[in-house]
């Protein structure tokens, strides 16, 4: 049997052979991993939309100001 | 500027360009709030596109390096012969045009809404020369004004670099406004990006654009189309939006004024007092018993006569 580190080509094509990717899994695990990357963005996109909403709602009421006194 | 805590952290907002800055400044009309994601039901541009480019980046990486991985010529000697698969090619053609569909459709009501103009309470018009900016309204009273930018040696303390101007506009807050852009020699761009407001000043022609300043503060913009070698030293407006509209008309006066001389400084100061909202008691001037609007009125005539008189005195 050949050592690990000195396969033969035979057991290399073999190898590939059964190792094949799969083309539909690769992408469904790409485009799952890009929809959990955005998922971030997109809590961040929430979470600064309330932070503007509550600073000008809070303006508006009169509870903060931006003048300078 | 004022700083909030919200969260555990501060906020300062930021209406000028900052050192090493990466995202946008942060929004002071509904038209750069649309642009970047603040307003509710407005489209959002930034934002939206974002998530579909953070997805498509991270897809396209992990194809990328599954691709490498498989396909490395120690674990896959045999190359593969693949040229083409009709059905995988439909898919990221169509894909692709979805993608864009979702990208775009949203984007025009805030197209459209950029070049709609609200009956304005006052209209401004930006001419531009080399290298400055003169301001002009007829609306209630002629007035007209040059603003420069200062000198890097004429700076006071606490002022910004490159972008602060001689003469400032003001304007009223959370008032429509009409800005009428031209120019009287070459090209120029009156840009500022806390208002979401880039128009370009095209000699021969008047473009228009919209505001509706949503909170008081001061904007910084520069010019944006080149127009010869003090391009980068021409400084757009900045404004110190008030819901003082009367308060505007207290430009009146210019450095280079045909009397030869500038308004005094106690005239500037009180009306410039009075802008950031002190009140006409703080100043030393006693109460007149009217309405606030009719009280603005009457002490800046009032100044503007007493500053006017100092003026002729001296002349």
């Amino acid at each position: 049997m050949a050592h690990a580190a000195t396969r033969l080509p035979v057991d290399a094509v073999a190898a590939a052979a059964r190792s094949r990717p799969n083309l539909l899994r690769e992408i469904v695990t790409g485009l799952g991993l890009g929809v959990f990357c955005a998922s971030f963005w997109k809590m961040h996109h929430v979470n600064e939309r309330r932070k503007t909403e509550e600073f000008y709602a809070k303006l508006d009421a009169g509870e903060i100001t931006v003048r300078v006194e | 500027m004022i700083l909030k805590n919200i969260w555990l952290f501060p906020i300062a907002y930021c209406d000028a360009a900052e050192p090493w800055q990466l995202g946008f400044q942060d929004a002071a009309t509904p038209m750069m709030q649309g642009i970047i994601e603040h307003q509710a039901l407005t489209p959002i541009l930034h934002h939206d596109i974002y998530i579909f480019l953070i997805i498509i980046l991270i897809f396209v990486l992990w194809m990328l390096v599954r691709a490498l991985w498989h396909f490395h010529y120690k674990r896959n000697p045999i190359p593969e012969r693949i040229v083409h698969g009709t059905t995988i090619e439909i898919i990221w053609t169509i894909f692709p045009s979805i993608i864009l569909m979702f990208i775009a459709i949203p984007s025009f009501a805030l197209l459209y809404s950029m070049d709609k103009v609200v009956d304005p309470t006052i209209t401004i018009k930006a001419i531009g020369h080399q290298w400055y900016w003169n301001y002009n309204s007829s609306d209630e009273q002629s007035l007209t004004f040059d603003s420069y930018m200062i000198p890097e040696d004429d700076l006071e303390l606490g002022q910004l670099r490159l972008l602060e101007v001689d003469n400032r506009v003001v304007i009223p807050a959370r008032t429509h406004l009409r800005m009428i852009i031209t120019s009287a020699d070459v090209l120029h761009s009156w840009a500022v990006p806390s208002l979401g407001v880039k128009c370009d000043a095209v000699p021969g022609r008047l473009n228009q654009t919209s505001i509706f300043i949503k909170r008081e503060g001061v904007y910084y913009g520069q010019c944006s189309e080149i127009c010869g070698t003090n391009h980068a030293f021409m400084r757009a407006p900045e404004y110190i939006g008030r819901l003082l509209s009367l308060l505007w008309l207290s430009r009146t006066f210019s450095n280079r004024a045909n009397l030869g001389a500038s308004y005094p400084k106690s005239y500037r100061s009180n009306i410039m007092a009075r802008a950031v909202g002190k009140s006409w008691g703080s100043m030393g001037l006693p109460s007149l018993g009217l309405p606030s609007k009719a009280e603005d009125m009457v002490r800046i005539t009032s100044l503007k006569r007493r500053a006017r008189l100092k003026l002729d005195r001296t002349s």
